[in-house]
C-alpha cells in the first residue's frame, strides 16, 4: 500500500467504536470534537489528501467526505439515543403515586332546588312554553277570586295564608300567574307559559311541611285544546324528565280553577312500576295536579270560553327535587348547610 | 270516609275483590287511599252455648266450660273469664280456627283439663269491647253453630277514602259510594228500605215545638220525639260496622244516629228530652261570647256568626258540629228528641274551622247534605232506635223549612260538541247521556246533539255544563283519553334580562367558590337589631306579615345578605367556619300606597373565615359586573355614616354605575353584626340589584381585537399620603398616559419603615402599546408625562 494512502475505513471503524463506547452526552461530545472538530482526526486526514498524487486526490477526497458524513450521522444517532435514554430515565424517576388525592379547586355548588328548577324550565322550553312571572305578594283577587276559589274555600282562610294588607297576601300557589299571563296576552293566541316560583302557606315547618316552598305552573290556551292534549303534553314532559319508558296515569281530582281536573301519577322512578318503598308498593308516584282551565278563569283572563279552551298544571319543585335526590326532609332546602349543598 | 265493604255490598254488587274496587273507584275520582283489613286472619269462629261451668281442681279462677255448638258438635274449653254462666251463647274458636292477626288455636291442657280452642271476648274476635268484661254474650238471634265470621263480618275489609271537596258531598255515605259503584258496573242499586212515618201522636208532656230564628243559616229542622225507648244495644254487626267506620259504638240511640249518618250522609243528633227546657227547640245565632260545653267536655266560646241549637233557655249544641253536654243522651235515657237538619254549608265550615273542631257531622254539613234525605233520615233513625233499643213510639214534634233550603235541583243543558272538544274523544250526545244516567242524572234529548239534564238532589256540586263535562269524562275514564301533542303556533317569545343576569352572576360566584343558597324571605324583626339598623332607618321599612305563626315570620326581607349571614352562622355552629354562599332572589319593598310591593331581584354574596375580606368580595363583584357589560364603568363610593350600619365603616362601599346609579354595596361585615350572627372571624358581603345592572349594561360585551405590535412595560413606584385613593392615582395615570397607555396594574402596596408615617408606596406596571411598534422615545415621552402628572397633580414622590 502506498505509504501516503489514507485508510478511511479504519478511521471510520475507530470513530464508530469510540462513539459506541461513549455512554454519556458529554462523552459523545468529546468524541465528536476528537473526530469532527476543526483539528479532529478526519479534518487532519482530509488535509493529508493534498499530499497525494494529483490523480488520487479526487477519489480520496470524496471518500473522506463520505466518511465524515457517516461519522456525523453516527454522532447524531448516538446523541439522540442517549437523549432518549436520559428522558426515559427521568420519566421513570418522576413516577408518582397516582392514587394520591387530586388538588381540588374551590368551586361552589348550585342549590338542588334551582338545578331542578332550571331542568323543568328547560324541558317545558323544549315543549314550547316560555317562562312567565308574577309577584310573590299577590292580590287576594288574583290568588283566589279570579281563580274561581269561592269564599269559604279552606285555602282562603287566614289560617292557611299570610296576609300583608287588606286584600294582599303572600301567594299560596303559582296559579295567579295564569291570570297575569292571560291578561298580558289576551286576545292573542296561543298562551303557552310556565311559571316557576316561590309560594307560601301558613304551615308549621317540619320534615314534610314548609311555610315557604316552590311550584311550577303551566298553562296552554288556544283554540280546540282538549284533555287529550293535556295528557299528551304531560306524558311528553314526564318522559323527558324521568326517561323514555315513563308512563303517566291521570286520575280525576278537584281544583277550583280547573274542570275537569286530575292528579297525575308517573310510573315509579325507582322501581319502574314494580312497587317499592318510595311508591308504597303501588308502582306509581303522584307528581302534579292538572285540569282544563275553568270557564270562569278563562273569562277572568280575558278570553271567551266558548271560543278557546286550555289546560293548566302545577307541581311542587321541592317534591321533584326530593324524589330525584332522595331528600327525606324538606327543611334541608332552606337550611343551607354546606354539608347538604356540597352534595349537589 | 271509611267504607266497610260488606255494608257497601249490601247496596250494590261488585264482581271483583276489594283491591279491584279500590282501583276502579280511584280511577273515577273517588280516591281510595288504602284498603284496611282489621280482621285479617280470622277464620272459623262459631257460636256455642255454655251448657255447664265446672271448677278445676287447684285453680281459683280457671273453669271448665262444656260447650254445645249445635251442628258443630260439643266440646270443652277452659276459661278464666269473670262472666261465665251456663246458658250464655259465646264465640268459640275451635282447634284449627284462628283469631284476627292470624293466631291459630289448638287443643291444650290447663291443670289437667283439656281445652279445645277457646271461648272469646269481643276484642279477641275483633269486635269493639273490652277484654276485661269477659266473654262476649251473643244476642238471641245468634244460635249455637252459627258462623260468626260471616254473621258479624269479622274479616270484612274497609276502604279508606280520601275525598276531594266536590265528591265529598255525595260520597260521604255508603249510599253515595254505592251509587258510584253502580255507575261503574251498570248494576242495580239496592236502596235502604223506606222508613215508616212516626207511629204515634205527641205525648202531652215534654212537647217541643220547632223554631228557626236564623233562616239564612238553617234551611230545615226536623224534630221527632221518641218515648219509651228500650235499653237494648245495637246489633253486634251494626257495632262492628260502626267501629270499622271509625265510630265508637255507644248505645242504641247514639249508634242509630251514627249508622244513618254513615248510611245516607245525613247527620242526626239525639237529645235527652228530660234536659230540654222551655218546650222549644230550634236554631238561632249564638250571642257573641256565648259559651257552651260540647260533648267532648270542652268549653267553646261562640260568635254571632255561629249557629247554635237552642231550647227555650240555652244553647244545647253547636249546630252541625257537636251537641252540648247539657242534653247528652245517657244509657238510662228513655225519651229522646231527634234532630235532622239542613244547615248552610259555608256557615258550618266557618264555625268548624274556627273552633278547630272537624267532626263527622260538620264534614258532611259543610259540603251540603242531600236535601231529599233530611226527613227520610229522621224517620229511618227513629225506626232503628225503636227496633234496636226495643219498644218506643215516635211522633213528629216539628218540621220547619226556610228559604235557604235548596229548591228543586237544577236542569243543565249539555252540548255533545262541547264535550267532544274539551275531552278530545268522539262521544255522541247519546253516549254522554248514558254515562250521566248511570250516575243518577235524568237525561232527555234537547235538539240535535244536545241534552237536557236534571241533576239529582244529592249532587249539589253540579250546576253548570262544565260540571257535566267532568262527569262524562270521569265516567268515560281518564285512562281511555288518548295522549296527543297539540299543534298550533309556538308561544310568545320570552326574554328576562334580569333572570339572565342572575344566572350569569351565579355562574361566576360558583366558579369563585361560592355555593348557591336559598333562604326564606320571611324574617323576625330582631333581624334589624342584628343589622344595627337604628329606628327609622330606611331598611326597616319592610312589608309586614299580619298573621305570622312564629316570630321569625314577621317581615319580608329587604336584602338577601342577612339570610346568607344567618346561614353562615348556622354553618359556623356546625364547625364549618370557612364558608361562602350566594343567592339570587327577590326582596320586597313596600310601595307606600295600595299598590303591591316592588319585588326587585337581587344578587348577594357572603363569605366568612379565611380569606373573607373587602377585596375578595369586590373581586367577585367586579368580575360579575364586567361579565354583564359594565367594563370600566363602575365606581366605588364610601357610604355616609349610618347608611350601611351593618358594614365596617372603613371597609365598605356603594357600587355606583354609569350616571351615578347605585347598583348595590360591598363591604366587610361590622364586627357587632358578625358576632350577632354567630360569626367569630372575618366576614364580608355584597349585594347588588340585578334590575339596574341588567337594564343599564352600558355596552354589553364586544370583542376587542388585540394588537400585534409589541407591548412595552415600565414599572413605577410612588409614595403618597395614604388617604389618596388608588382609584384616583389610576385616573391620573390614565389621563396622562393617553392612548398609548393600555393598562395600569398595581402590584404592590407598602406602608412602614422608610416611607414615613401617614404615607404609602404604590408600585405599578404600566403597559404601553399602539397599532405600530413604539420607539423608545415615544414610550419615554408618554411615561414621563405620567410621572409628571403624578408629581404635579397628586404631589407624589417618585421612587423609581
Amino acid at each position: 500500500m502506498d505509504p501516503l494512502a489514507i485508510d478511511w475505513a479504519a478511521l471510520k471503524d475507530q470513530a464508530e467504536s469510540e462513539l459506541q463506547a461513549a455512554s454519556s452526552l458529554q462523552g459523545v461530545e468529546e468524541a465528536r470534537v476528537r473526530w469532527l472538530g476543526r483539528s479532529g482526526r478526519i479534518a487532519l486526514a482530509l488535509r493529508d489528501v493534498g499530499r497525494l498524487p494529483a490523480a488520487e486526490r479526487p477519489a480520496a477526497g470524496a471518500q473522506g467526505n463520505e466518511v465524515r458524513a457517516e461519522v456525523e450521522a453516527l454522532v447524531s444517532e448516538r446523541l439522540s439515543r442517549l437523549e432518549a435514554e436520559a428522558l426515559h430515565a427521568r420519566l421513570a424517576a418522576e413516577t408518582i403515586d397516582i392514587t394520591l388525592p387530586g388538588q381540588r379547586p374551590q368551586v361552589g355548588h348550585a342549590h338542588p332546588l334551582h338545578q331542578v328548577w332550571r331542568d323543568l324550565v328547560r324541558i317545558f322550553g323544549e315543549l314550547g312554553f316560555a317562562v312567565a312571572d308574577g309577584p310573590e305578594v299577590e292580590t287576594d283577587w288574583l290568588n283566589f277570586g279570579a281563580l274561581n276559589i269561592p269564599e269559604g274555600h279552606p285555602t282562603r282562610d287566614a289560617q292557611d295564608s299570610f296576609y300583608v294588607a287588606d286584600g294582599q297576601l303572600l301567594r299560596t300557589q303559582t296559579s295567579p300567574v295564569q291570570i297575569r299571563a292571560m291578561q298580558a296576552l289576551a286576545p292573542a293566541l296561543p298562551v303557552r307559559v310556565v311559571a316557576p316560583g316561590r309560594v307560601y302557606r301558613r304551615d308549621t315547618t317540619d320534615a314534610t311541611h314548609s311555610a315557604v316552598f316552590h311550584q311550577i305552573e303551566g298553562l296552554l290556551v288556544d283554540r280546540g285544546i282538549a284533555m287529550s292534549h293535556m295528557k299528551g303534553v304531560i306524558a311528553e314532559f314526564a318522559r323527558r324528565l324521568y326517561g323514555p319508558e315513563t308512563k303517566i296515569r291521570v286520575r280525576p281530582s278537584y281544583f277550583p280553577f280547573t274542570e275537569p281536573s286530575g292528579e297525575v301519577d308517573v310510573t315509579c322512578v325507582f322501581c319502574h312500576g314494580a312497587g317499592c318503598r318510595i311508591c308504597k308498593g303501588t308502582g306509581w308516584i303522584e307528581i302534579m295536579g292538572c285540569g282544563m282551565v275553568h270557564p270562569v278563569v278563562l273569562k277572568n283572563g280575558g278570553y271567551d270560553p266558548e271560543e278557546v279552551s286550555g289546560f293548566a298544571w302545577g307541581m311542587g319543585i321541592d317534591r321533584v327535587a326530593q324524589l330525584r335526590y332522595g331528600i327525606d326532609d324538606l327543611r334541608h332546602f332552606l337550611q343551607n348547610d354546606l354539608r347538604f349543598l356540597e352534595q349537589f | 270516609m271509611r267504607v266497610p265493604l260488606a255494608w257497601l255490598l249490601e247496596m250494590v254488587d261488585w264482581p271483583g275483590d276489594a283491591a279491584s274496587l279500590a282501583e276502579a273507584l280511584t280511577g273515577r275520582g273517588v280516591a281510595v287511599e288504602a284498603v284496611e283489613r282489621p280482621g285479617a286472619g280470622v277464620v272459623g269462629i262459631v257460636a256455642a252455648r255454655i251448657t255447664a261451668v265446672e271448677p278445676i281442681a287447684g285453680s281459683d279462677h280457671l273453669k271448665r266450660c262444656r260447650l254445645d255448638a249445635g251442628p258443630r258438635g260439643r266440646a270443652e274449653v277452659v276459661s278464666g273469664a269473670p262472666n261465665l254462666a251456663a246458658g250464655m251463647v259465646v264465640p268459640w274458636a275451635p282447634p284449627g280456627a284462628s283469631l284476627p292477626g292470624g293466631r291459630r288455636l289448638e287443643a291444650q291442657e290447663f291443670r289437667g283439663a283439656r281445652s279445645e280452642g277457646m271461648a272469646c271476648s269481643a276484642d279477641e274476635i275483633g269486635l269493639p269491647g273490652e277484654h276485661a268484661d269477659g266473654l262476649l254474650a251473643l244476642p238471641a238471634d245468634i244460635g249455637p253453630g252459627d258462623d260468626l265470621v260471616a254473621a258479624l263480618e269479622l274479616d270484612d275489609p274497609v276502604l279508606v277514602l280520601e275525598l276531594t271537596p266536590n265528591y265529598a258531598a255525595h260520597c260521604q255515605s255508603i249510599l253515595g259510594v254505592a251509587r258510584e259503584v253502580a255507575a261503574l258496573t251498570g248494576g242495580a242499586l239496592r236502596l235502604p228500605p223506606e222508613p215508616s212515618p212516626p207511629n204515634a201522636d205527641l205525648d202531652a208532656t215534654h212537647v217541643a215545638s220547632v223554631r228557626i230564628s236564623a233562616p239564612e243559616l238553617c234551611g230545615r229542622f226536623v224534630a221527632l220525639q221518641l218515648a219509651g225507648v228500650g235499653t237494648g244495644p245495637a246489633p253486634l254487626r251494626v257495632q262492628r260496622r260502626l267501629a270499622a267506620s271509625g265510630v265508637r259504638p255507644r248505645n242504641a240511640i247514639v249508634d242509630a244516629t251514627n249508622y244513618v249518618m254513615l248510611e245516607v250522609g245525613q247527620p242526626l243528633h239525639a237529645y235527652d228530652l228530660r234536659d230540654l227546657r222551655g218546650g222549644v227547640i230550634g236554631a238561632r245565632r249564638a250571642a257573641a261570647g256565648e259559651v257552651i260545653v260540647t260533648l267532648d267536655g270542652q268549653r267553646r266560646t261562640l260568635r254571632a256568626d255561629d249557629l247554635v241549637i237552642a231550647d227555650g233557655e240555652r244553647a244545647v249544641g253547636v249546630a252541625g258540629v257537636m251537641g252540648g253536654e247539657n242534653t247528652e243522651v245517657h244509657d238510662d235515657t228513655r225519651e229522646v228528641l231527634l234532630e235532622a237538619a239542613y244547615f248552610a254549608p259555608l256557615g258550618i265550615a266557618r264555625t268548624a274551622r274556627r273552633l278547630g273542631l272537624s267532626t263527622a257531622a260538620s264534614a258532611r254539613f259543610a259540603r251540603g247534605v242531600d236535601p231529599a234525605r233530611v226527613r227520610w233520615a229522621a224517620d229511618r233513625c227513629a225506626e232503628l232506635i225503636a227496633r234496636w233499643g226495643g219498644g218506643g213510639v215516635s211522633a213528629e214534634a216539628g218540621d220547619a223549612v226556610t228559604d235557604s233550603f235548596p229548591a228543586a235541583p237544577p236542569v243543565v243543558r249539555l252540548r255533545g260538541a262541547h264535550v267532544r272538544s274539551l275531552i278530545g274523544v268522539k262521544l255522541t250526545a247519546a253516549e254522554c247521556g248514558s254515562y250521566l244516567t248511570g250516575l243518577g242524572f235524568r237525561v232527555s234529548a234537547d235538539g240535535v246533539d244536545r241534552l237536557r239534564v236534571l241533576v239529582p238532589s244529592w249532587r249539589g256540586d253540579v250546576a253548570e255544563e262544565i260540571d257535566l263535562v267532568e262527569e262524562v269524562a270521569r265516567a268515560y275514564g281518564y285512562d281511555r283519553i288518548p295522549e296527543v301533542l297539540p299543534g298550533g303556533a309556538p308561544g310568545a317569545p320570552y326574554r328576562d334580562p334580569v333572570a339572565e343576569a342572575g344566572e350569569a352572576a351565579g355562574a361566576i360566584a360558583r366558579a369563585a367558590g361560592y355555593s348557591e343558597a336559598v333562604t326564606s324571605p320571611l324574617h323576625a324583626v330582631g333581624e334589624w337589631g342584628r343589622l344595627r339598623l337604628p329606628a327609622g332607618h330606611d331598611l326597616r321599612r319592610a312589608v309586614q306579615i299580619q298573621n305570622p305563626m312564629t316570630e321569625d315570620q314577621r317581615a319580608l326581607r329587604r336584602m338577601l345578605v342577612p339570610g346568607l349571614l344567618d346561614a353562615l352562622g348556622y354553618n359556623a355552629r356546625h364547625r364549618r367556619v370557612d364558608a361562602a354562599l350566594y343567592e339570587v332572589g327577590r326582596v320586597f319593598q313596600p310601595s307606600g300606597g295600595e299598590a303591591l310591593p316592588d319585588e326587585p331581584r337581587h344578587f348577594a354574596l357572603a363569605a366568612a373565615g379565611t380569606g373573607a375580606g373587602y377585596l375578595a368580595v369586590k373581586g367577585v363583584v367586579e368580575e360579575v359586573l364586567e361579565r354583564l357589560g359594565w367594563v370600566g364603568e363602575v365606581g366605588w363610593e364610601r357610604p355616609a355614616a349610618g347608611e350601611l350600619p351593618f358594614l365596617h365603616p372603613g371597609r365598605s362601599a356603594w357600587v355606583v354605575g354609569a350616571g351615578g346609579t347605585r347598583l348595590g354595596w360591598i363591604g366587610e361585615v361590622h364586627p357587632e353584626t358578625a358576632a350577632a350572627y354567630g360569626l367569630v372571624g372575618a366576614a364580608a358581603a355584597a349585594e347588588v340589584d340585578l334590575g339596574p345592572v341588567a337594564a343599564g349594561r352600558p355596552a354589553g360585551v364586544r370583542f376587542a381585537p388585540w394588537l400585534r405590535s409589541p407591548a412595552v412595560r415600565r414599572d413605577l413606584a410612588i409614595v403618597l399620603p395614604e388617604d389618596v385613593p388608588a382609584g384616583e392615582v389610576a385616573v391620573v395615570m390614565r389621563a396622562a398616559g393617553g392612548e398609548l397607555l393600555r393598562d395600569v396594574r398595581l402590584f404592590d402596596v407598602y406602608m412602614g419603615e422608610g416611607i414615613g408615617a401617614g404615607r404609602r408606596s404604590l408600585a405599578y406596571t404600566l403597559v404601553y402599546q399602539a397599532d405600530r411598534t413604539l420607539t423608545d422615545a415615544e414610550v419615554d415621552a408618554a411615561h414621563d408625562g405620567v410621572r409628571r402628572a403624578l408629581a404635579e397633580r397628586l404631589g407624589a414622590q417618585l421612587r423609581s
